[in-house]
């Protein structure tokens, strides 16, 4: 099957297999090398991916449903401006994800700022239960999260100003 | 790995004709909804059944949300977190109880309301909750020369042996909600229906009570694996009862409820017998606070 989609905002073709699921493809027939091989299964949380810009288990999206899309991995993400605010909320608690879940983490936090310009704790801990890595604890996620909401605020403010 | 794995055909119908048109002539087809389960659980890359796949996301009519003063009707495509978001206030706590405890909300927005209730071997949260809602779901049917739609109460979805009702060929394209005045639901899903279903067990209560007596108790206990079930014998018993109920009553209900369960299958493991019995006394407890508190 020949797909066609957006990749990181740039346009690629598969062929490949119609049910082959989403990190799998990428990770083999693409450059892609942040997603981590993980349970396949939809339980790790460890293979999320932007697309259409919202959040999703790449292992539980086959193939034929992402033609036409636009699918933004942690490469892609990571040169975009929206990632500064992350990598400063993780700097500014001295606390960064295991390198495993690294990309996952900064996604989903994106997705929860993005969608909510001030998550409360309940929120943040139910968005980011999908992620079952425990390296970094609750209330430190809850603090980071929070951290991450405030510079994407002031973002924000600065272009509206 | 990929040797003599063949890459099924996707078929991406437009609408519900076009969909049983296709269902009809490749009846072997997988009707592939949200793909959680499938992806995840019951087709695992690669697959080696060489079936095709019959995606209905593309059919317009499968997303649709309408209401009246009667009813919530949706398509059976659309997906829990869009059903949630778009029902919250007029949802029953039941439904949406269910809904939420499916998983986070990445999960939610991928699978739909129809794989939900159409898991070919499992009853989970929706099933569940729609039983004691005595909801409706629409079936149409492909193989008749003439496509026929039926409505049909949720628990005739399923066979007495607990699995999906549905003859080859046939789709659930509707899911009918009455609204319906309750004054104690309950949902509580004790363990994980997707990874530990041997253990895990599906609560659900609707409850209505006037002046301390108990004028309608409806309630649904799913066993993943195996059924959903609802005593009728068991709710008379505790309907007219007065509340608050007393722990002599609690307890001689639960034993009965055991029995119930006991009768009812021999493939239930204890574990779900105890936590069955133990979330319907939880949900009697709390029926009796919430009395005693208004």
């Amino acid at each position: 099957m020949k797909i066609s989609c957006l990749l990181n905002s740039k346009p690629v073709d598969f062929t490949t297999y119609s049910d082959k699921p989403l990190n799998l493809l990428l990770s083999e027939e693409s450059e892609v090398t942040s997603i981590t091989p993980g349970c396949s299964k939809g339980r790790c949380g460890n293979c999320i991916v932007l697309i259409d810009e919202k959040p999703r288990l790449s292992c539980l999206v086959p193939a034929f449903q992402i033609s036409g899309k636009s699918i933004q991995t942690f490469e892609g993400f990571a040169k975009s401006k929206w990632f500064t605010d992350i990598r400063r909320a993780y700097e500014k608690h001295a606390m960064h994800p295991c390198p495993y879940c690294y990309a996952a983490k900064s996604l989903l936090i994106h997705s929860i700022i993005s969608d909510n310009t001030d998550p409360s704790p309940e929120e943040i801990l139910q968005a980011m239960k999908i992620n079952s890595c425990t390296c970094i604890s609750e209330d430190h996620l809850v603090e980071i999260v929070k951290t991450a909401s405030m510079f994407r605020r002031r973002r924000r403010r600065v272009r509206r100003s | 790995m990929y040797e003599g794995v063949r890459a099924p055909a996707v078929f991406t119908p437009a609408t519900i004709n076009e969909a049983l048109d296709i269902y009809q002539r490749y009846p072997r087809s997988v009707l592939w909804a949200g793909g959680t389960t499938l992806m995840g659980q019951l087709r695992p890359y690669p697959s080696h059944d060489n079936l095709d796949i019959l995606y209905l996301g593309n059919v317009k009519e499968l997303h649709r949300i309408s209401r009246n003063e009667r009813y919530l009707e949706m398509g059976s495509m659309v997906p829990i977190q869009r059903f949630l978001a778009v029902g919250q206030h007029i949802l029953h706590p039941v439904l949406s109880d269910a809904c939420r405890q499916l998983g986070p909300e990445i999960i939610r927005s991928q699978s739909t309301v129809g794989g939900n209730l159409c898991h070919p071997s499992q009853r989970l949260n929706i099933g569940t909750a729609l039983m004691v809602l005595e909801s409706q779901v629409e079936i149409r049917d492909s193989q008749s020369a003439k496509a026929s739609t039926r409505w049909v109460p949720v628990n005739r979805l399923y066979k007495r042996d607990g699995s999906l009702g549905l003859i080859h060929g046939e789709i659930v394209t509707r899911i009918r909600v009455f609204f319906e005045e309750a004054n104690f639901q309950l949902f509580r899903s004790l363990g994980n229906p997707f990874y530990h279903p041997e253990l895990a067990v599906l609560f659900a209560v609707f409850a209505k009570y006037e002046k301390s007596t108990i004028s309608e108790f409806r309630f649904a206990l799913s066993f993943p694996m195996i059924d959903i079930i609802r005593s009728k014998d068991l709710e008379t018993a505790i309907t007219s009862k007065d509340l608050p109920l007393s722990s002599k009553e609690i307890s001689h209900l639960s034993t009965e409820l055991y029995e119930v369960i006991r009768a009812y299958s021999t493939k239930i493991s204890s574990v779900q017998k105890t936590r069955a019995c133990r979330a319907f006394e939880q949900a009697l407890q709390d029926l009796n606070a919430q009395v005693l508190m208004s």
